[in-house]
């Protein structure tokens, strides 16, 4: 999809060499030395070239007038040392330095994105467009950076030799340089019309790609393996695949006759400029006497190099608008500026959290239609409603992920607005629904920091509290267990209850005193959930708590429950106050769920 | 990784071959012509490409020297550019106009032949790593191999008429040239070393950049996006790309010295022994002795530049033919694979009646206990019963054997008193209709998501039917085409996305398309609200009026109605009944049902 934009972007001179220079200048920022060697190895490249075509020309020039072997064997010799030391240099920087100055750019580089990345909104993430384009691209960075600064490395050594070839060419005889040159010059516009037409073809190939990847994938994944078993659907597959096939073959019809007579043209320029070339150096040999056998020799080389070496510096410039395209995305990405920002304020203990006419939309859609509610230090609250009622995102909101549309939270009487934003968040403790398991050790999932070894005791107690002591004494390791296979092959996977409860442990773990729990057991079996629920209640006592929850089984005792329906609070008080009402939609729900509960 | 290390594919020379070849007789039946053309236009490309460069050459400097006449001379370079030019003419036709053909047609013939067998597999293939890793290869690497093949076989081909007619060449100027060429044959000694470091480097640096790969994906991914803002755990994840990175840097120290020091060797041997060597070994006969002629010279020296290339190009095509051969192997494999659930000689057609699990036990493969152990349950035609159990008590395994996408280890299941594995598996299969917790909705058009067929004549009412009964027919009107709107976003930016509810009704019209003998539910109502909940069961029941039904759950409320409820713990049935009896029972159901009941059951009796 994101291709398919790419190539509706056109960009222009003046900015693909802007942008270029942005990504040089990242690379010198972060790995200049990298950026040094990577220079100095294109022009030594570029010079090497004309090296050997001197070399050759000079060799020949030697037999043509008869020299003595041992000034013909010194020149080879010289050759020989000059080799040894060439490649001394290029084996040492591409097999060893190279390797190791990626890597440190990789490193420096990311280090610095990763702050930007973390310092974005939420919000960003929400829009595809953005997310793919700008927060996910960002992933191959380095990667991008390497590859300009490769390109510019050949580019300098294809213009350096292509100067000094041409050069060469010109002293043998100016007119030769200008037959070379054409040659060149009208292989170069037919190769440039054929990639032209390639790309269009390529076009027309795109969404035949993805559809033939997208089969490809539906055979390959144990996701729909039961499906494909069960059912005749890889019928449809199938048939879809020989159909898109079929069309492929179209769109190669389609454009055979214009590509071939395109490569007919530039390779046929090529032959055909090779025996003009050659013809025109014999004659300047034979019948004009105007030069030696040497330039004779030293010309034909360079016919080759030289038609070589320009092609691929227009391959370079193609690659170099790539190159540009990637970096608006990149400028895109460090320009941003975040809306959610914090004020100077530091919050205190938590006394209050006030809503006042909250309103929320995501672009057109309002999901919050003005929420007011209160909560004191101590309440057990519960927000209860259908998926989609807009409960989760009020818990975003709460959080600072995103910023109300209108109303606003006050935090101890203050707006949350005005606080430092790490320090408000700090606050709070939320396990989330869509909760992550991070690839590191139980101690440090739990802390969600770095474990320096201090807070040992409070992963103890907040494990506990999330009822996971009991799969803890199964680990050899303890909390020093390292979780998921992603670091170590014989890392500990869990299931997803249990991973639950190392979520829930986290919010035990951190210092705060209000709690927010986004249905914290859905994950688990009716036992476990009752166990977990029991232990919430406990560890939690003497917090203040908000439940999130469609099952009401795990609400009833909240304090005040607030019924969400599209956006609004419905209804609210106590379970028994809210049963009472048996035309209201607690009612509904609740009826709905205890029914086959009832004996 | 360190595994994939150690089982570090070795392949036997025999093997490699047979490979090669199984290879090529496919391709010939994928495209039969296409290798032979192939060859040719490589073999016709390094015949040409020799007379009219080293041939031509040598031709012209040596005549220049006998004193030959200019036109004399030309009237060969020009023939001779005339001949690459027809050459231009016909090799294109193929490039530009057939060769594409032929690809598809490759990809086409190889892509078929392994869905079909994907889709024949085991489904306990998945569950093994091993094989799932091959299985991933074959499919993934296939159609490109075929091509991979295809052109080492040109390429090698190419090289050897290029090496055969410089090699000729230089025995017919001075046999002594040919010695020369031991260099780089003996330096390829150096090749296979310096390929081995590079690849155990890359191999060791695999693990660590998959760690790099992973922390980034925490900073950058939406997955984890809100648990990088609200806490520190961002610092664990920079702490660990920080090792990452520092073990991937002593990784290419270690292997650093080595890798460049081979390569040096090769590149020397060919820079300076052999070449500079040989120039000076010619420019000896043509200055010293006056044994070679000045044409010659010349014509050594780039003969001998293509030679050596010609020889590191075989090298190097050897090596590719072994790593094709690696990756046939995998491709064989899954070729040969037999799968354990296939039909009998004889199969019978498939009866009504009850479906019965007798004795049945079940252990995965290189498991240490069963996972389901003498397991009996009964399921008449028209019953209703409920599997409940903890997560892990062994329901879904059930399910899966009862759908035959496994066989027992001891035990036997029957349907109408046969064992089903006299069934045809196609024919057993058809009589059932599973709706699974993870269903999923294909990117084709909401007809063929709720058929999962191809559409026939008269299916148009069925479907109708079939959206109706589970109540998705207003939402699919509202769809931009009806119910032949392409579903996903994988082709079409606006395609429709379905929400989790929206996907189960669409999971369960399927059960309406067909005459089912049975509805197996899966615990599938774990997305939905407890009204959506209400709902489907209250439809599926009404769907299910003239078959028999199995669901699934860990929630107890769908319990109550089945007409048999078998509790599972630990793959065993502890207990069986209907609710009412299990209550009264007073065992480990009922204790399971209270505890999810309590909050429940008194308020209601308060209300």
């Amino acid at each position: 999809m994101a291709e398919a934009k790419k190539e509706e972007k056109k960009i222009k001179a003046g900015a693909i060499l802007k942008n270029n220079i942005f990504l040089f200048r990242i690379a010198w920022k972060y790995a200049p030395f990298y950026v040094i060697l990577a220079m100095f190895e294109g022009v030594i490249w570029g010079i090497n070239n004309a090296i050997e075509l001197y070399y050759t020309k000079m060799l020949f020039d030697m037999i043509g007038s008869g020299k003595p072997f041992l000034t013909v064997l010194n020149l080879i010799i010289f050759m020989a040392l000059y080799n040894i030391l060439l490649y001394t240099f290029h084996y040492w920087y591409w097999k060893i330095k190279k390797p190791l100055e990626q890597k440190g750019l990789q490193y420096r580089l990311h280090s610095v994105l990763f702050e930007k990345a973390r310092a974005l909104d939420l919000a960003c993430y929400d829009d595809p467009e953005f997310y793919n384009d700008f927060i996910w691209s960002i992933n191959e960075s380095d990667s991008r950076v390497q590859k300009q600064l490769d390109d510019l490395s050949k580019f300098i050594n294809r213009t350096v030799a292509s100067v000094l070839v041409t050069g060469l060419i010109v002293t043998i005889h100016p007119i030769l340089a200008a037959i070379i040159l054409f040659f060149t010059a009208s292989r170069i516009v037919f190769q440039m019309w054929a990639s032209k037409v390639d790309y269009k073809r390529a076009q027309d190939f795109n969404p035949l790609d993805r559809k033939t990847n997208y089969i490809n994938r539906m055979f390959r994944l144990a996701d729909c393996a039961k499906e494909i078993r069960l059912t005749r659907v890889s019928e449809n597959l199938l048939d879809e695949h020989a159909k898109a096939i079929e069309e492929k073959k179209g769109i190669v019809k389609k454009y055979a006759a214009t590509r071939y007579w395109l490569a007919v043209a530039t390779w046929g320029m090529m032959s055909l400029g090779d025996g003009v070339v050659i013809l025109f150096l014999l004659y300047q040999l034979l019948v004009t006497k105007s030069i030696a056998l040497g330039d004779f020799a030293a010309g034909v080389t360079a016919i080759w190099q030289l038609s070589w070496l320009l092609r691929d510096l227009l391959d370079r410039i193609a690659k170099s608008k790539e190159h540009a395209l990637f970096v608006d995305k990149m400028k895109t990405f460090l320009a941003y500026e975040p809306k959610i920002v914090g004020g100077g304020k530091i919050p205190g203990a938590f006394e209050s959290l006030e809503l006042k006419n909250v309103r929320f939309a995501y672009r057109e859609d309002e999901i919050l239609k003005g929420v007011s509610l209160k909560i004191s230090r101590g309440d057990k609250i519960a927000f209860v409603g259908y998926n989609g009622a807009g409960k989760t995102t009020l818990v975003k909101l709460l959080m600072r992920l995103y910023d109300p549309t209108e109303g606003e939270i006050l935090y101890n009487g203050v707006n949350i607005k005005e606080y430092d934003l790490d320090a408000y968040r700090a606050c709070i403790g939320a396990v989330f629904q869509d909760y992550k398991i991070f690839a590191s050790t139980i101690a440090e999932n739990v802390l969600a920091n770095v474990d320096d070894g201090t807070a040992r005791e409070t992963v103890l107690v907040a494990l506990r509290k999330s009822a996971f002591e009991e799969k803890l004494g199964t680990f050899e390791k303890g909390i020093d267990t390292e979780l998921t296979r992603e670091f170590y092959k014989d890392g500990t996977n869990l299931s997803g209850g249990e991973e639950q409860k190392i979520a829930i442990a986290r919010v035990f773990a951190k210092p705060c005193e209000l709690l927010i729990m986004d249905e914290p057991s859905s994950a688990l079996d009716p036992i476990s959930e009752y166990k977990l629920n029991h232990s919430i209640s406990e560890s939690a006592a003497d917090k203040t708590v908000i439940f999130i929850s469609h099952r009401l089984s795990t609400t009833r005792h909240a304090d005040s429950i607030y019924m969400f329906e599209s956006g609004k609070i419905v209804e609210s008080g106590t379970h028994d106050e809210l049963v009472m009402n048996t035309n209201g939609k607690y009612y509904g729900i609740w009826h709905a769920q205890a029914q086959y509960y009832t004996e | 990784m360190d595994e994939k290390k150690k089982e570090k594919p070795k392949i036997s020379f025999r093997r490699t071959v047979s490979n090669n070849l199984f290879m090529l007789k496919l391709l010939h039946k994928a495209s039969p012509g296409r290798i032979a053309i192939e060859m040719g236009l490589w073999s016709l490309e390094a015949i040409i490409g020799f007379f009219s460069w080293q041939y031509m050459l040598r031709h012209i400097v040596n005549g220049i020297e006998q004193g030959r006449d200019f036109y004399d001379l030309a009237v060969l370079l020009v023939a001779m550019t005339a001949l690459n030019l027809v050459l231009v003419f016909v090799q294109q036709i193929w490039y530009q106009v057939f060769s594409g053909l032929y690809y598809q047609k490759t990809a086409k013939y190889f892509q078929e032949l392994v869905y079909k067998k994907a889709a024949s597999v085991d489904l306990a293939c998945y569950e093994n790593p091993d094989f799932y890793d091959k299985y991933m290869k074959a499919l993934n690497e296939t159609a490109n191999r075929a091509d991979g093949v295809a052109s080492s076989c040109s390429m090698i081909v190419f090289d050897i008429v290029q090496f055969a007619a410089n090699g000729a060449l230089l025995f017919v100027i001075d046999p002594m040239f040919l010695l020369f060429l031991l260099i780089p044959l003996a330096s390829s000694v150096f090749i296979k070393k310096q390929k081995k470091a590079d690849f155990e480097r890359y191999e060791e640096t695999v693990a660590m950049n998959r760690r790099c790969d992973y922390t980034r994906r925490t900073y950058y991914l939406c997955d984890y996006a809100k648990e990088m803002r609200l806490s520190n755990i961002y610092r664990v994840m920079a702490k660990r790309f920080a090792e990452a990175i520092k073990d991937t840097k002593t990784v290419i120290r270690k292997y650093g010295f080595k890798c460049a020091v081979y390569g040096y060797i090769v590149e020397i041997a060919r820079q300076v022994f052999t070449f500079l060597g040989a120039t000076a070994y010619a420019v000896y006969q043509t200055l010293v002795t006056g044994n070679i002629l000045y044409g010659d010279c010349l014509v050594i020296i780039n003969a001998l530049t293509t030679l050596s290339w010609s020889i590191t190009n075989s090298a190097d095509s050897l090596f590719k033919f072994q790593e094709h051969a690696l990756y046939i192997e995998n491709f064989r494999f899954f070729l040969d694979y037999e799968p354990k659930i296939q039909d009998k000689a004889a199969t019978i057609p498939v009866k009504k009646g009850a479906l019965v699990l007798e004795n049945v036990s079940f252990r995965y493969d290189g498991a240490e206990s069963d996972t389901l152990k003498n397991i009996n349950i009964t399921c008449g035609e028209k019953e209703k019963i409920a599997l409940v159990g903890h997560n892990g008590a062994g329901k879904s395994t059930l399910v899966k054997l009862m759908l035959r996408l496994y066989d027992p280890t001891e035990g036997k299941v029957t349907l109408g008193g046969e064992d089903i594995r006299d069934y045809s598996v196609k024919e057993y299969r058809e009589a059932f209709s599973a709706v699974f917790q993870d269903f999923h909705v294909f990117s084709l058009s909401v007809s063929e998501n709720v058929l999962l067929r191809p559409m026939q004549e008269g299916d148009e009412a069925l479907v109708d039917h079939a959206l109706a009964k589970s109540g998705s027919a207003e939402r699919v009107k509202e769809m931009p085409n009806g119910k032949e709107t392409i579903l996903t976003k994988e082709f079409d930016k606006n395609g429709t996305v379905l929400s989790g509810g929206e996907t189960q009704k669409l999971a369960i019209a399927h059960a309406f398309t067909k005459e089912n003998a049975f509805v197996i539910l899966d615990e599938p109502t774990s997305a939905l609200d407890p009204i959506a909940e209400f709902e489907m069961y209250k439809n599926m029941t009404e769907a299910c009026e003239n078959c028999g039904m199995i669901f699934i759950s860990h929630r107890l409320s769908s319990a109550v109605m089945a007409d048999r409820i078998y509790m599972l713990e630990n793959g065993e049935i502890i207990e069986v009944g209907t609710h009412e009896q299990l209550m009264a029972e007073n065992g480990k159901y009922a204790d399971m049902f209270r505890k999810q009941a309590e909050n429940y059951v008194d308020s209601e009796v308060n209300a």
